[in-house]
């Protein structure tokens, strides 16, 4: 076999596997893809049969025109890089099978599939596109090795213009077997490591996100309309899972994650004044637990939250228990958790909330104080807030009442105008009517305060878009709400939120790949960057568990045993087969040592080997000299052949040594079938 | 001397050989190999089957003094090495050199003399020199003792010391003919007495080519090949007494001779197995030796070497 077939060969493969990549590219149709498999088994018939003389201008020309048509094909039509872009790769590998000549031909071709494969990667989520890229690897590998040989060779021999036969077995099953065998294992080899290998806090990966979102809607002092700045944001802040809850609770909507309280309100900002916060209990490593509450029913929320520039933790209202590689946690007097300082990079948390249990939560004289404080000129509002509640008497019910008028009579608009009211409040309220979820929960707060029901301003974020393909909730900066939350006697602080539905609802919507793209991101940031030392910590507790429930079931098995004897006969079976499979083993492994030869000896020797064992069925003993072996084949050939051997391997001349009678002898055995003579 | 030439005159002795021991071809190429090897030759086997014509006939092919010793239990180590008597004319102590200064002496029947004669060869086989008296007398170069003896069960023996045994190179065992051969050997005996053969080699040609056998070239892993199997003796169960460091010297020389003999510069794992019965059998102790008889030393070798792996 001559070189050129060789790179014909893996010159094919590679078309193959670039091809079955631009199979799993979702955005690119059925019938362009049939198309382009037609067209390509066309050429590619052409360039296995004979490279046609193709003028290298004209393909140049040809290529441009594609080129054209695809970009106008980008622009006007598609508007989709990756649908466009891979539809113009697949016809260019079918037009450059057309030419490929030179060594920067192949190197093109390759380059070309290269992208084809990158494509398949950005388009696709399917399993499949792992076998591909493993097949492009080890074809990849192939295609490496031949030209380097080729290359080798040609540096070697540069006067003689001959080419030389390679042996058809260089892509046997031992070459297959090796590069396939060692692409898998180094796959695998860098996942064991990636997931042995012990933490370092802060990794290169880390640099990135040291930037933090900037916002204020989460300081100790928010300006009323602050929020309403980053309602146009769709930068990402945190991505929540709930992955111990139903359907039921993930279509409850909306999930208030609460963010910072806030009790004061001055007429224009609103202010956190009760600064006293408490330290958490760390019951275990990494564990925080809020002892006075109960952790029944508690809704699990993982939370992937972006450097945000607070030091607040998101989480459903009434937390109980929060797990995530903290040293120290805070719990202020708003219920609101936080860490000590500002993480200046993603940070990894589990929350359990009982967001509709009663918590009983006494409040202090001061806070009472700070939850009933009123701003200046709040007459007129004091008198909505009663004539709203005539005739109530519990407080839940008034401040339903209240949440129900805001929610009914209100437009929400981002963009708010100056009314005549003395302060904006009472703009929101008696002028404009319109405004957005601030000036909602502000005005409910402060109704609330007149009729004497302590409450408070809680700013956090709506759950924001279900991401299908992960399963999980992207919330980003537009999805920053405020509500309010109300101290009911009996019921502890309860969520209201008066913000009219309309606001609830997010002003944009984004595409599948959008979404698709951010799980393969989430994934990225919760399974790899943040693959934390916890992380090992669990997946070892898991590993151990599950041991411990292995052995637990061998111990009732075997206690069964003694009275089932239908699993006796199984244990027996498994008795059994332990030893035969490590005889098994065993074997496979003595005969895979025997396989295995130092470099000394010449390599048509061990093929003249197969082939007598092949054809002959006769194999060389450990013991026997390849003289006596010769002798007992009775083959001319053979003996001929193990004179040459003998020179190269136990005479002086090393391998280096070179005899022209070899390919002949060799060709010679392989059509006499090695027969003996 | 070069190799071409030395393996050219190998094979004239070889030729030779064949010409006084017929068809025993593997047994006369070994017997010159064990001349080659600079050491020296046991030919053991019943009476009657050649030992002695082989003797002779490496005694004639070379062109050098030779001497015959036939020895009895009443042979004194005086009739081998030479006395000191008084010269009446001279008036002084003269050296009279035994039969053992010669360069190639036929030691017929070794194993019918006393303890006490057979170990005055000991000095000799292995340092090449006699002492008598305090006086040290260089045996002539190239000097080679051939040494023919029946098995240990034959009445009146005495049997070899191992450290003499340890000093042959190769213990041979011709065997019988086969049917056809001896028919030949019947037509030959019957119509003349076996034709006298001529020296074909000088004393001088043969201490060359013991030279030239060193520049057979040994590739390492055989070398090695060498040591396994010698390291094998000494770890075997049923041997006792494992080969000495001489028994590898003469293994890897041996092996050499042949690889000379074959025309071959270079060792094959063929030449190792071919000598490695021959050399060895005689160095070990089976322990089952004493009940089964000495055939065993053969068969634990024999599976030795089939246990042994070639490297290739």
């Amino acid at each position: 076999m001559s070189f050129n077939w060789y790179i014909r060969t893996v010159t094919i493969a590679l078309v193959s596997v670039g091809f079955m990549a631009t199979l799993l590219i979702e955005e690119v149709g059925w019938g362009f893809k049939a198309g382009c498999l037609f067209a390509t088994v066309i050429t590619g018939y052409l360039f296995v049969k004979r490279p046609p003389k193709f003028s290298h201008l004209l393909w140049n020309i040809i290529a441009v025109i594609i080129f054209a048509v695809f970009i106008s094909d980008y622009i006007l039509l598609s508007k989709d890089l990756i649908a466009s872009g891979s539809k113009f790769l697949m016809v260019l590998v079918a037009l450059k099978l057309l030419d490929v000549n030179t060594r920067r031909d192949f190197l093109l071709l390759f380059t070309i599939i290269i992208f084809e494969v990158l494509a398949a990667a950005a388009s696709t989520v399917s399993p499949l596109f792992f076998a591909v890229l493993c097949l492009f690897i080890i074809t990849s590998i192939w295609a490496m090795m031949i030209f380097n040989l080729k290359r080798d060779h040609e540096e070697w021999s540069k006067q003689s213009s001959s080419e030389v036969t390679l042996p058809k077995s260089l892509f046997g099953a031992p070459f297959i077997a090796v590069t396939g065998g060692i692409t898998i294992a180094s796959v695998l080899i860098t996942f064991i490591l990636f997931m042995i290998i012990p933490r370092m806090s802060v990794g290169f990966f880390n640099i990135k996100s040291l930037d933090t979102i900037k916002t204020t809607a989460f300081s100790d002092t928010v300006k009323l309309g602050e929020l309403g700045t980053i309602k146009l944001d769709p930068t990402i802040v945190m991505r929540i899972e709930l992955p111990e809850s139903s359907e039921l609770v993930r279509k409850k909507r909306p999930l208030h994650m609460k963010g910072a309280t806030l009790d004061t309100y001055d007429g224009i900002n609103w202010k956190r004044t009760l600064f006293k916060r408490e330290k958490v209990t760390r019951t275990r490593m990494s564990v925080f637990e809020h002892l006075g509450r109960k952790n029944r029913d508690a809704i699990r929320q993982d939370i992937m939250l972006e450097p945000v520039n607070s030091t607040v933790l998101f989480a459903l209202p009434d937390w109980n228990r929060i797990e995530g590689g903290f040293i120290r946690l805070f719990n202020d007097r708003g219920d609101a958790i936080r860490v000590p300082t500002v993480p200046y990079r993603k940070t990894k948390y589990s929350v359990w909330s009982t967001p509709d249990g009663i918590i009983e939560d006494t409040l202090n004289e001061q806070d009472m104080m700070a939850y009933l404080a009123l701003p200046e000129k709040t007459e007129l509002i004091m008198a909505l807030a009663k004539e709203v509640t005539t005739n109530m008497t519990e407080d839940i019910d008034k401040a339903r009442a209240i949440e129900a008028h805001l929610k009914g009579n209100y437009g929400y608009s981002l963009t708010t105008k100056k009314g005549e009211g003395e302060t904006p409040l009472n703009d929101f309220l008696f002028y404009t009517k319109q405004g957005y979820c601030e000036q909602y929960a502000t005005a409910m707060a402060i109704m609330l305060r007149t009729i004497d029901i302590p409450s408070r301003l809680v700013t956090g974020y709506l759950e924001g878009q279900w991401n299908p393909f992960g399963d999980y909730y992207v919330v980003r900066q537009q999805d920053a709400h405020s509500w309010v939350e109300a101290y009911i006697k009996d019921l502890g602080w309860v969520t209201f939120d008066p913000t009219a539905n309309s606001g609830l609802i997010n002003a944009f919507s984004y595409s599948k790949l959008t979404m698709y793209m951010d799980t393969l991101i989430w994934r990225w940031n919760r399974h790899i960057i943040n693959y934390s030392f916890e992380d090992q910590v669990s997946g070892t507790k898991g590993i151990e568990s599950r041991i411990s429930a292995l052995i637990k079931t061998i111990k009732s098995f075997s206690s069964d045993i003694k009275t089932n004897s239908k699993k006796r006969g199984n244990l027996l079976l498994i008795v059994l087969l332990i030893p035969i499979t490590a005889v098994m083993v065993i074997f496979y492994i003595n005969r895979s040592k025997k396989r295995k030869h130092p470099d000394k000896t010449p390599l048509f020797y061990l093929k003249m080997l197969a082939v007598i064992k092949k054809d002959n069925g006769m194999e060389r003993l450990d013991h026997e000299t390849p003289r006596a072996f010769a002798e007992r084949t009775g083959i001319m050939e053979v003996t001929e052949l193990t004179d040459i051997f003998e020179k190269i391997r136990y005479g002086n001349k090393g391998l280096e040594y070179k005899s022209d009678t070899i390919p002949g002898l060799m060709e010679k055995l392989l059509i006499n079938k090695a027969k003996p003579a | 001397m070069d190799f071409n030439e030395a393996s050219k005159k190998s094979i004239q002795i070889v030729e030779n050989l064949k010409l006084a021991l017929k068809g025993k071809d593997e047994v006369c190429a070994l017997s010159t190999a064990a001349l080659l090897s600079g050491g020296h030759l046991l030919i053991e086997d019943v009476p009657g089957v050649g030992k002695t014509t082989l003797a002779h006939g490496i005694a004639l092919s070379i062109d050098a003094s030779f001497k015959r010793i036939q020895f009895t239990s009443d042979l004194l180590p005086s009739d081998v090495i030479g006395v000191t008597i008084y010269n009446q004319k001279k008036g002084e102590f003269e050296f009279r050199h035994g039969p053992i200064f010669s360069n190639v002496v036929l030691a017929d029947e070794i194993n019918r003399a006393t303890p006490k004669t057979q170990s005055a060869l000991l000095e000799a086989m292995n340092e090449k020199q006699v002492s008598v008296e305090n006086l040290t007398y260089e045996l002539p170069s190239p000097f080679f003792i051939v040494a023919t003896q029946n098995p240990l069960e034959f009445a009146g023996t005495f049997p070899l010391p191992e450290s003499q045994l340890d000093r042959f190179s190769m213990r041979l065992k011709i065997g019988y003919p086969t049917s056809e051969v001896e028919k030949e050997i019947l037509s030959s005996a019957s119509t003349s007495k076996a034709s006298p053969l001529k020296a074909v080699v000088s004393g001088d040609d043969i201490a060359k080519m013991q030279e030239a056998i060193s520049t057979v070239h040994v590739e390492e892993d055989l070398s090695n090949l060498i040591v396994e199997i010698i390291e094998a003796t000494r770890h075997h169960d049923e041997i006792s007494i494992g080969a000495s460091p001489r028994g590898s010297i003469y293994l890897y020389r041996s092996a050499q001779a042949l690889a000379l003999i074959r025309e071959r510069d270079f060792l094959t794992p063929d030449d190792i197995l071919d000598v490695a019965i021959p050399v060895l059998s005689h160095r070990i102790s089976s322990t089952l030796s004493a009940q089964t008889g000495r055939g065993q030393n053969e068969e634990v070798l024999r599976d030795i070497l089939t246990k042994t792996k070639i490297p290739v």
